[in-house]
């Protein structure tokens, strides 16, 4: 046999020249696709939206949150399995072979802004994400979402009627998806709301046989409640959802009552980050003296809250454990308490309302219902996609219109307990009590609030009022610095909305 | 080698030609770290770079740059979250992280020095070493647990014995004590592994010498051991000034900088402003900072600590 020896010098050489062609493989361009998109700007023409190319492949990634099927390969016995939005995704296939839907598992436990942040940067968004919006308004302008609007005002084909793909949508759902800026940036599909969910059996235990109805009612259960010996509230002041912003929510509902629309320019029966930051430069928000009453509120149920509440608590476990008596809940974790129902006897309370007692301006028996569009289906798509795959947008905006037929919407809310915001699309009997009637709906989960990290701060002074002896004036005075400096952080990452 | 360069060199004449002609001849060794050094120059320096310029600037991470010379180093040591809580919760936490860095794995590697029966050394030394498997994270997280006011075990223990239960992490005035406590009892696996290996690299002879000459153990610690580890106790602290400067894992993972700032560090702000907030500007200037002051903690050290007694191993 042939043999040949090279020495230690070559060898090194023709490893270098290997490393060195490796090297230039791996930094050459990728070749361009033979179809490459010629143009650089978005298809504006929404009737594109239906002639989705039927020979291209494509692959369609979606963060479908609250409609992502479950993951057969990594469910575990007792995990509750959902169909959420594959029924669609299979039917599309027979409507749109060339397209397949690919779920996105959003990583468990990760911060929804800061991921999104990532991804939006690094351009490697799934073609459709969940977010609430107002969380997405102070970033909108960079680029992190695109413009639906002309797909939003266009026909929606795979709907009965002529109607705009729109005007399907409850106005809730519908006014939620308008930026600063008057753009739709989304589509909106369920909604949900809140309400406090009670352990009967403590209240009875302690001598609240009636559930209270009105705040001074409500204060006084508490007392009985902690002299049986149980945590009359359960909630915390750290960042998990929701005791801080839910109370917000509600509470400023009655204490701005006749006034709270004021600030509201541009009509959505919300006053968003944009308006906010206006009528602060104006000088005539926040009302300070509404904050101010909502602090004192906090602070009357301090005692009733578990012990830590300024960090994080498990109150939802301690519940369920019969160690607490009542917290705020969503009508999505109906269905869970159906399947898996604690070891005693719960029912839905409505806020209690607040009256004159507590503050002269609250109407008179008027419900405040935290009823908004953040349920698990609100979709948007990275902004970036016009330079990076103009082609792709119509094909994921003529998912997103068949994905808005009733038939999928329906059962998608169902298994979670979520409220549709489609025509046609009924919500389940079960959640009932979450649909019925009220007076002002809160549409997001808090009012006068500018940003994330600006509620941030805004609840780190609650909860250091609440906890303490913090005067009034004090806390208005540190009120004021904490906007100060969001309202300077938002007008520097939005100029444009200096007045 | 060193022969064949003294010889060409004078050949050759200037350095520069002489460095050029070496490259030549050796071309494939550059090319074979030529990936090494672009991969560092990219993820490694020109984001160090790209950030001490853009400390200069607002920049969302988006749109681009504008330039606002020192006002977010201002901003910085003039805001009362950044520049008071967290400067003094990470001085805090950095002078605890290196005491307890330095000594209680210290004192575990000097026990362990002193067993004489190589089967039960190996056993307590497997014992120390062997929480290095449990992931990070899962530890932080069992702590957070135990921690829990109302259902963890630490409030279980303090009313079975009838005492007041507490909020710990969750309380403003706890919270950063209770984070220093976690991690009891403080010995580090591979800290342990480095001063053990440091006991173990001590000449026997001069420790036998020191017996004959009467030194007890305590004796032998502090006046032969302990100096002649000096090495490893630097490089032990000079890694932990850095990571207590850079770290924001508790912060990250167990208390998002709370209970009302008590706990939050220049770390955690810096990833806040960029991320949570979009001001990347202000989070590069904090990043700065903490480069400059790691940097100079470094040169400090390397000062400081110097062991006068130098010794041949082997």
């Amino acid at each position: 046999m042939f043999e040949k020896k090279i020495d230690r010098r070559h060898a090194l050489r023709l490893m270098g020249l290997t490393a060195a062609g490796a090297m230039a493989a791996a930094c050459t361009p990728k070749a361009e696709p033979t179809a490459a998109p010629a143009a650089t700007k978005a298809p504006d023409a929404p009737a594109e939206a239906t002639k989705a190319p039927e020979v291209k492949e494509w692959t369609l990634i979606f963060d479908a949150a609250g409609a992502t099927p479950t993951d057969m390969e990594t469910a575990q016995e007792g995990d509750v399995i959902q169909q959420g939005l594959q029924p669609a995704a299979d039917d599309y296939k027979d409507v749109k072979p060339g397209v397949t839907i690919e779920w996105y598992r959003f990583p468990q436990g990760s911060n929804r802004t800061e991921w999104l942040n990532a991804r939006i940067a690094a351009q490697d968004c799934p073609d459709m994400y969940w977010m609430n919006a107002d969380a997405l308004w102070p970033h909108v302008n960079k680029g992190w979402a695109l413009d639906f609007t002309e797909y939003a005002k266009s026909p929606n084909p795979y709907m009965p009627g002529n109607k705009n793909w729109e005007d399907y949508i409850d106005f809730v759902g519908r006014t939620s998806q308008i930026g600063p800026d008057g753009k739709v940036y989304g589509i909106n599909l369920d909604g949900a709301g809140v309400l406090w969910i009670v352990n009967r059996d403590a209240y009875d235990k302690a001598g609240v046989t009636e559930l209270p109805k009105t705040w001074s009612e409500f204060m006084a259960g508490n007392e009985k409640l902690k002299e049986s010996g149980i945590v009359p509230i359960g909630g915390d002041f750290s960042q998990q959802c929701c005791f801080t912003h839910w109370t917000h929510g509600h509470v400023f509902g009655w204490l701005a009552w006749d006034n709270i629309y004021d600030f509201d320019d541009d009509g959505d029966l919300y006053v968003t980050t944009k308006e906010m930051a206006e009528y602060y430069q104006r000088g005539e928000f926040p009302l300070w003296e509404e904050f101010t009453r909502l602090a004192e509120l906090f602070r009357e149920q301090e005692p009733y809250l578990p012990l830590g509440y300024q960090g994080e608590v498990a109150y939802r476990d301690m519940f369920r454990r019969g160690e607490v008596a009542a917290y705020m809940e969503g009508n999505w974790t109906v269905t869970s308490f159906i399947k898996d129902p604690p070891p005693f006897e719960y029912t839905w309370m409505n806020y209690p309302q607040l009256t004159k007692a507590e503050w002269p301006g609250c109407p008179d028996d008027k419900k405040v219902r935290l009823q908004g569009p953040w349920g698990g289906m609100q979709y948007h798509v990275p902004g970036y996609l016009p330079e990076t795959d103009p082609e792709r947008i119509p094909v994921i905006m003529d998912w997103l219109m068949f994905i808005t037929q009733p038939k999928y919407v329906e059962p998608a809310c169902a298994e979670r307990g979520t409220v549709p915001m489609v025509e046609g699309a009924e919500a389940m009997p079960e959640i009932a009590p979450f649909t019925a009637p009220y007076d002002r709906a809160v549409p997001y989960q808090s009012w006068a609030s500018l940003s994330a990290p600006a509620y941030e701060s805004e609840r780190a002074l609650l909860a250091e009022y609440a906890g303490s002896t913090m005067s009034n004036d004090e806390l208005v005075s540190r009120g004021k610095e904490v906007w100060e400096e969001e309202v300077k952080n938002l007008l520097e990452s939005n100029p444009d909305w200096t007045i | 080698m060193a022969e064949m360069h003294a010889v060409r060199s004078p050949r050759r004449g200037s350095a520069f030609r002489r460095v050029a002609g070496e490259m030549r001849s050796r071309w494939y060794c550059y090319v074979m770290i030529a990936g090494t050094y672009a991969l560092l120059i990219t993820f490694a320096y020109y984001p160090a770079v790209s950030a001490v310029y853009h400390s200069f600037t607002i920049w969302d991470g988006f749109r681009p740059p504008t330039w606002v010379g020192f006002g977010n180093y201002h901003e910085i040591f003039t805001d009362k979250t950044i520049f008071r809580s967290a400067f003094k919760n990470m001085a805090l936490l950095g002078v605890w992280q290196v005491v307890r860095a330095a000594t209680f794995p210290l004192l575990g590697a000097a026990l362990l020095y002193r067993i004489k029966s190589e089967k039960m050394a190996y056993f307590y030394r497997l014992l120390f070493v062997l929480p290095i498997v449990v992931p990070w994270v899962v530890a932080v997280q069992v702590w957070k647990n135990l921690y829990e006011p109302n259902i963890g075990m630490f409030n279980a223990i303090l009313k079975g014995i009838g005492a007041t239960p507490q909020a710990f992490l969750n309380s403003p005035k706890q919270a950063l004590a209770s984070l220093m406590f976690m991690g009891f009892p403080w010995i580090d696996g591979v800290g342990l592994l480095i001063y053990l290996a440091g006991f173990l690299a001590i000449p026997l002879e001069v420790i036998e010498a020191s017996i004959v000459d009467g030194a007890n153990s305590w004796t032998r610690f502090w006046k032969m051991e302990l100096p002649l580890i000096v090495p490893q106790i630097r490089l032990i602290v000079i890694l932990n000034v850095i990571g207590a400067f850079q770290n924001f894992g508790w912060q990250l993972l167990v208390t998002r900088g709370g209970p009302m700032n008590a706990t939050t560090v220049p770390g955690w702000e810096m990833y806040h402003q960029a991320i949570n907030s979009g001001r990347y500007g202000v989070a590069s200037a904090i990043g700065t900072v903490l480069f400059v002051m790691i940097f100079a903690l470094t040169l400090f050290n390397q000062a400081m600590i110097k062991s006068d007694v130098e010794y041949q191993a082997g």
